[in-house]
């Protein structure tokens, strides 16, 4: 039997402020609350062998007042975006095991951005936002799921050309993990291209992949399946021209062939070991 | 298909700051859960850590293990090149040579051992076993942070719970001193009458605590943890984390709690 979980919660929570974290040449990101917010990776998509995955998703507002909140959603290129809005009531939060779905409408593998708003729909630079979230699918054959989670970050973290995934190969058998690079292209006019590269110290460098983003779109890539535990994925913005953006993200995604453990890790922004 | 649909509301906590939480790089970097443990049903619990130094010297690095009660602790130094990183998928042991479960602080130093707050380390964890019954594996994340030395006197957990999985609840005490109280209260609960009375937990200097929660027929519990300790010897260098674990798959997912809620 599939078993399919629809939540959704109204909380209460509170804030008096918002302390930013250290930081450490950019590198450091700060995730958890902030005045806008870029959730990498949300979806309702149907996947593999009886798989359906989901977002989980926590939205608290801090404030001691009511919050709108504009909910964007970036699909993956050639999807169409949507905006919703929400009102979150002082130091409340809403919790969706269907985000997607149930909250925006929507369907497919995307990203969001959660953003603070006044009445007038301007960005509301009080605003304090906290988000969770993590992406779950039942697990055929089982009563139970799988799932992974990917840390919602403030969207004025993406200030990069080039970033580095260090910990994306399967750890134990590296042939039985497949990775995913997904990059967020959060330009709102132009396009981008990205190259992702898979640098060798010994042997032949593995051809690298190019992958153009629509402007507020994801698009995720397989990067197939045996990396070495020590492969290092570079990610690195070959738009050129005056059009190059340095507003986005890339996130890693591994996943066990065998049982659908999956784990994921956010480029380290600026590196280029 | 089984759908279940809950809609709750809860009564409010007033005050929460520095919720913000870095999460790559820093000096110092703190990984709230670690270890080289067997677990049940043949699981054998390790840590996939990957540390990098991102700065353009050489790095003196003390790594330290801080058990949980009754537990080794450990530490042992390195020296990382400048830009070069490595990874071990059971780092505990093969770093520490030790086992059992615990925190791990990771400290750029100086040759001298004293900490270097030019050093720019990233780390990567995450918590994994190989499933006996099918031979791939089951595993969790948890972010490495630079360590707490101001968090609020208490923290919430938000994202905790679900159908069908166990909820755990672990603090680190970075205090080197002195043990800290904490009381853990599941606020969600609290228009009961009569209220549930809390949790108490009590874990010594520079180490750390895990529990199994028991909400009852609440599945998700909105956990508020505070420390108890009297004021001359509480220490604002702790952290909290929530753990949920799927009783099927053994499908986990992990949670930081959100430092300064003040009940």
């Amino acid at each position: 039997m599939k078993l399919s979980r629809i939540i959704v919660s109204i909380f209460c929570a509170a804030a008096t402020a918002l302390a930013a974290g250290p930081k450490n040449d950019g590198i450091v990101l700060p995730v958890s609350a902030a005045t806008q917010l870029l959730i990498p990776a949300a979806a309702s998509t149907p996947g593999a062998n009886g798989t359906f995955f989901r977002s989980d998703i926590a939205i608290v507002n801090f404030a001691p007042r009511d919050q709108m909140v504009k909910l964007q959603w970036l699909p993956q290129s050639g999807g169409t975006g949507a905006l919703t809005t929400i009102t979150i009531p002082a130091r409340s939060g809403i919790r969706s095991a269907d985000f997607v779905a149930t909250i925006l409408g929507q369907s497919g593998l995307g990203s969001i951005v959660v953003t603070g708003i006044n009445p007038d729909s301007s960005r509301d630079l009080n605003s304090q936002l906290y988000v969770s979230m993590r992406i779950w699918t039942p697990q055929p054959g089982t009563t139970g799921t799988t799932s992974q989670s990917l840390p919602a970050i403030p969207s004025s973290a993406a200030t990069t050309q080039i970033a580095a995934l260090f910990a994306v190969g399967g750890a134990d058998n590296p042939s039985n993990y497949r990775v995913n690079v997904g990059i967020v292209n959060l330009d709102a006019t132009n396009a981008q291209t990205f190259q992702i590269s898979l640098p060798s110290a010994i042997g032949p460098q593995p051809p690298s992949i190019q992958v153009t983003i629509a402007p507020m779109s994801m698009q995720q890539v397989g990067v197939g399946n045996g990396l070495s535990p020590t492969q290092q994925v570079l990610i690195q913005n070959v738009t050129g021209g005056t059009t190059q953006s340095n507003s986005w993200i890339a996130y890693g995604s591994t996943i066990d062939d065998v049982t659908g453990d999956a784990w994921s890790e956010l480029a380290v922004a600026g590196t280029t070991q | 298909m089984k759908s279940a649909f809950c809609a709750a509301l809860f009564i409010c906590l007033p005050a929460v700051a520095g919720v913000v939480q870095p999460l790559q790089s820093a000096p110092q970097l703190l990984i709230p859960a670690a270890g080289s443990t067997a677990g049940v049903n043949g699981t054998f619990f390790r840590s996939d850590i990957a540390l990098a130094n991102l700065s353009d010297h050489a790095q003196h690095i003390r790594l330290q293990f801080l058990p949980q009660p009754g537990g080794a602790s450990a530490s042992a130094s390195i020296v990382l090149s400048a830009h070069d990183w490595f990874r071990s998928d059971d780092f505990v042991r093969t770093q520490l040579g030790v086992t059992g479960l615990g925190a791990f602080l990771i400290s750029g130093t100086t040759a001298s051992g004293d900490l270097d707050p030019t050093a720019q380390l990233y780390a990567n964890s995450r918590i994994w076993t190989i499933e006996p019954a099918t031979g791939g594996t089951t595993s969790q994340d948890l972010p490495a942070i630079p360590p707490p030395s101001n968090n609020n006197q208490a923290a919430t957990l938000f994202g905790v719970g679900a159908f069908g999985a166990r909820f755990n609840v672990g603090i680190v005490n970075l205090d080197p001193v002195n043990p800290q109280t904490f009381s853990l209260f599941d606020q969600s609960l609290a228009f009961l009458t009569p209220v549930p009375p809390p949790v108490f937990m009590t874990v010594p200097p520079m180490s750390m605590e895990q529990m199994t929660w028991s909400s009852g027929p609440n599945v998700f519990p909105r956990l508020v943890i505070r420390n108890e300790t009297d004021a001359p010897k509480r220490t604002t260098a702790w952290i909290a984390y929530g753990s949920t674990v799927d009783n099927t798959t053994g499908d986990a997912w992990s949670e930081l709690a959100v430092a300064g809620a003040v009940p």
